[in-house]
């Protein structure tokens, strides 16, 4: 199965992109405000569409009828898969860093 | 300013792209305060979009790895050019050792004119039995200048000018002997150096040689950032 790993160095937008969409369907700007907010990162808006493609192409987001001529985005079921298996990565490496800090 | 360069970006992504998101992108931008990053971003992104077309993947995967190839030979040999001309540029014409800096110095001191010591003169100097002459900017200097094939001991005439850029009139010609001038200059360079761009200036060899290793270091970064493979996560256990 395809994961978030294989989109290199928009991986990470991926992933914030669909943390944002987990919270309901939005639209690219709205995912820029969402992000900042959450994550304290403004995404640039070439790297948001280029992540957005890649999201799409996968399946992992779904794009909805346009409202007041902008277009929503929804997470699908693949998406909450793929994102569900990179944040269990990503507390096992967190995991992993706070024992060896001995702070778990 | 940034919007309008970044709508006229926008034109520049592949058909397909424009056809899904070019009018949603703009939409956007409508709504943004677009900083000097984000036109960088745009810019960036239009040239991966270029590069990671999803349809044809198979075809994109070949020739993403035929660049790849292509980049990283093209990375080795700009690097061993760079390091090469750079060593050629240290071993092949060695700066002067300090014996050589000190003889020298007094060589320049022995010739020194009599008048116009302002660094805006320039000074030629003219052997006295030969026609050969040896054009020296004043403000430049340079030992390895009056290094060429100087006969020891021989007398020769200074003359120093005006700026080249004034007219260069001479301000004053005077006989001087060539007295301290007692290196060997003959072994100084190979002859076979002679006629390349970097006889004269060292520092020619080491200027193309830091812009092919520029080069070098761009191709890196291209590498890397658009035509890098995706990384897996392993995890270790603890």
């Amino acid at each position: 199965m395809s994961t978030l790993d294989d989109f290199g160095r928009f991986s990470n937008p991926a992933m914030l992109i669909l943390i944002s969409l987990a919270g309901g369907e939005k639209h690219g700007y709205a995912m820029i405000e969402d992000i900042e907010a959450i994550a304290g990162t403004r995404l640039g808006p070439g790297t948001l569409y280029g992540a957005i493609q890649r999201l799409e192409e996968r399946g992992f987001i779904q794009a909805l009828p346009q409202e007041a001529r902008r277009r929503p985005y929804k997470i699908t079921a693949s998406g909450i898969e793929a994102l569900r298996e990179q944040l269990d990565s990503l507390r096992q490496l967190s995991q992993l860093g706070l024992e060896r800090l001995g702070e778990s | 300013m940034k919007k309008r360069l970044m709508r006229h970006l926008v034109r520049l992504y592949p058909k397909h792209w424009r056809e899904r998101y070019e009018a949603e992108f703009l939409l956007m931008l409508d709504n943004l305060t677009p900083r000097w990053w984000d036109v960088i971003d745009t810019f960036w992104a239009m040239l991966d979009a270029h590069l990671n077309v999803e349809r044809h993947r198979e075809a994109r995967k070949m020739l993403k790895q035929g660049l790849r190839w292509l980049v990283t030979a093209m990375i080795a040999l700009a690097t061993l050019a760079g390091v090469g001309l750079l060593a050629l540029s240290f071993l092949i014409v060695p700066p002067p050792t300090p014996d050589n800096i000190t003889e020298i110095s007094g060589t320049l001191a022995a010739i020194e004119p009599t008048c116009c010591a302002d660094e805006s003169t320039d000074m030629g100097i003219r052997l006295a039995e030969s026609d050969r002459y040896f054009y020296i900017n004043r403000a430049g200097l340079d030992a390895e200048m009056v290094r060429q094939d100087f006969p020891l001991g021989e007398t020769v005439t200074l003359t120093v000018f005006e700026t080249y850029l004034s007219g260069g009139r001479a301000l004053l010609t005077e006989s001087v002997p060539t007295v301290g001038i007692t290196s060997e200059t003959s072994s100084y360079r190979p002859t076979w150096f002679a006629g390349t761009p970097f006889t004269d200036h060292r520092v020619n060899g080491y200027s193309v040689a830091l812009v092919i290793l520029g080069v070098a270091a761009g191709l890196i970064i291209l590498r890397v950032s658009i035509l890098g493979e995706p990384r897996k996560r392993k995890l270790a256990t603890a």
